[in-house]
């Protein structure tokens, strides 16, 4: 594994407006940037990254269904009472899921170790599976790139995978007289939206009927369902909206008894919450692509050297306090302050060039499935962290 | 290769890129280790390996239970067995999975066998429910069709897949917490 400087295309632009990445730049920063590339070997792809990612996911199914038989470990994840019942039956039913992120720090040598899971709002989707590999493409075609070059990213195709399945377990048709399958996000954000519409091309070319709203125009009827913004029931929805924070609004407790079937299903409460790391070490302790992990029994303590603290519930760095083994603290800030927490061994992100790289590895359709890298000047990856294609040569 | 093919969008106003070749994918379920034999989608090699590691977790791993009720309660046939001075019951294996077979794969257009995840080699087991619906199910709660693949979205919210228009009594009750939060909800 090595970063190197790549020539951007000179069009990477104009490419990005006419395939629809308008979040390219965020805040006249850049988000994507092509100027630089990692190169992998395919040893360090299969051995190091794939194979791991697909045992560490087969390790999260079997505590999936661990916790959702216990109401002890729903407790210590925080599941609110009123929901568990929910979660376990929608496991137990085998509700289907689409995606997970796993993100990895990763140098090229050693195992890979696991500092987070993403499996119920995981982005970076659309410029890991579909503007990277256009990226690659181009850059092949045009020769910039050696013929043989290759990439790890099966993402879009295990993705159209999921929805064809979903489509012919649910005997929609495609016809106008089907319902739409509902894609939703927060108003107001381009990248959730962004990602939102490229998952809702997919189902499209599935075969559903789809049709976008803000999470915030979702409506219920009189029967307690929900409903559209032109009045329809809503079947089949996918929410990029975290679970704690559904059941938590007004509308949480309709989703109890609404039959909207939802993307991604309850059960991914348990695996959307940073709980499961210190129940992953509990269960494989030792596993060389773990990272020691507790849950944090007083948060008001000193953190030692050597350890990071993060909520329960948070998303993109926010709230973390990390401590490295020399002593250096470094917090972000953030909104997730009201949450539990977990402590989790300090463990430094590579740094490339004076950048610190993620790796974020995708499961889709319950297999690895490709990667995409996001880097920072700083040990914390976050919301503005830019993303850097690779190939295996 | 470890790339996609052919990938296209239509909403984003993406013309394909390249034509899809298609595919057809199933499920490798078996009652018997000489049924995935017979059928010969895999060699006898791998439906032995997978048939070997399925009831290696079928004895270590299956679920059990302290009674005889509460495990005919919810897999109808199940069988006593004593281990390590402890006994309980365990539902009968009534089946294994060897594995997810696609007849092309990439561009290579061979067949080629999927082992990962859902599709790893493990014993299935029939709930009182999969014996009604003829599936089979995990101990970790995935259902599979007896061949094909299956999920609760085919029998889940009220069946069928026509749309309904109803009227909306109120709006808004999702939402507020990105606002309180700054705004974005993926991580």
């Amino acid at each position: 594994m090595r970063r190197t400087s790549s020539p951007p295309r000179f069009d990477w632009k104009e490419t990005a407006r006419t395939c629809g990445f308008r979040f390219h730049t965020v805040d006249g920063d850049p988000y994507w940037d092509e100027s630089a590339r990692y190169e992998f070997s395919l040893a360090e792809i299969e051995r190091d990254l794939e194979d791991p990612t697909g045992e560490l996911h087969a390790m999260c199914l079997d505590l999936v269904d661990k916790v959702s038989r216990s109401q002890e470990l729903m407790e210590r994840l925080c599941i609110p009472e009123a929901f568990r019942d929910l979660v376990a039956g929608s496991w137990r039913k085998g509700d289907p899921h689409l995606y997970g992120r796993m993100d990895f720090s990763y140098d090229g040598s050693g195992p890979a170790k696991l500092l987070e899971l993403n499996y119920d709002t995981p982005t970076a989707l659309y410029e890991a599976s579909f503007f990277q590999w256009i990226w690659m493409e181009q850059m092949r075609e045009r020769g910039d790139l050696p013929k043989s070059v290759d990439q790890y990213n099966r993402i879009q195709e295990d993705l159209l995978d999921v929805f064809a399945h979903l489509k012919a377990v649910t005997g929609a048709t495609g016809s106008g007289n089907d319902a739409s399958f509902v894609f939703t996000a927060v108003r107001g954000s381009e990248e959730d939206r962004g990602t939102v519409q490229y998952l809702q091309d997919i189902a499209n070319q599935a075969g559903f009927r789809t049709r976008y709203e803000n999470i915030e125009d979702i409506g219920i009827d009189d029967q307690g369902r929900f409903t559209d913004s032109v009045d329809e029931v809503i079947r089949w929805a996918f929410k990029l909206y975290p679970w704690e924070w559904m059941f938590a609004e007004e509308f949480g407790r309709q989703i109890l008894t609404s039959p909207t079937l939802w993307l991604e299903p309850p059960w991914k409460a348990i695996l959307s919450n940073k709980g499961i790391l210190p129940l992953l070490w509990e269960a494989h302790p030792g596993h060389p692509n773990l990272l020691p992990a507790f849950f944090e029994d007083d948060p008001s303590s000193i953190l030692p050297p050597g350890w990071v603290r993060k909520p329960l519930f948070s998303r993109e760095g926010a709230n973390i306090q990390m401590r490295t083994p020399s002593g250096q603290t470094i917090s972000v800030d953030g909104p997730y302050g009201d949450s539990p927490l977990i402590r989790q061994e300090y463990h430094a992100l590579p740094c490339f060039d004076g950048r610190y790289a993620l790796v974020g590895s995708w499961v889709v359709a319950d297999r690895p499935t490709g990667i995409g890298i996001r880097e920072d000047d700083t040990l914390v990856t976050r919301d503005t962290s830019r993303f850097v294609p690779h190939v295996i040569l | 290769m470890k790339r996609s093919r052919h990938l296209k969008l239509s909403l984003l106003g993406v013309a394909p890129i390249v034509f899809t070749a298609c595919s057809s994918e199933e499920d490798l379920t078996y009652d018997k280790l000489d049924d995935c034999i017979q059928e010969g989608k895999v060699t006898a090699q791998v439906c032995s390996t997978a048939y070997n590691k399925a009831m290696q977790e079928h004895l270590t791993r299956s679920p059990r239970f302290a009674s005889a009720d509460d495990c005919a309660g919810q897999y109808g046939n199940c069988q006593y067995v004593q281990s390590n001075g402890q006994s309980f019951w365990l539902p009968l294996m009534a089946g294994f999975m060897a594995g997810r077979w696609s007849s092309h794969y990439g561009n290579t257009g061979r067949p080629y066998l999927d082992t990962y995840g859902q599709w790893a080699p493990r014993p299935l087991y029939r709930t009182r429910d999969d014996w009604d619906r003829g599936t089979y199910s995990t101990s970790g709660g995935y259902t599979y069709s007896s061949r094909g693949g299956g999920s609760s979205w085919s029998s889940g919210g009220d069946g069928g897949s026509g749309r309904i228009s109803t009227s909306t009594l109120s709006r808004g009750g999702f939402g507020g917490s990105s606002v309180a939060r700054g705004g974005w909800g993926g991580s």
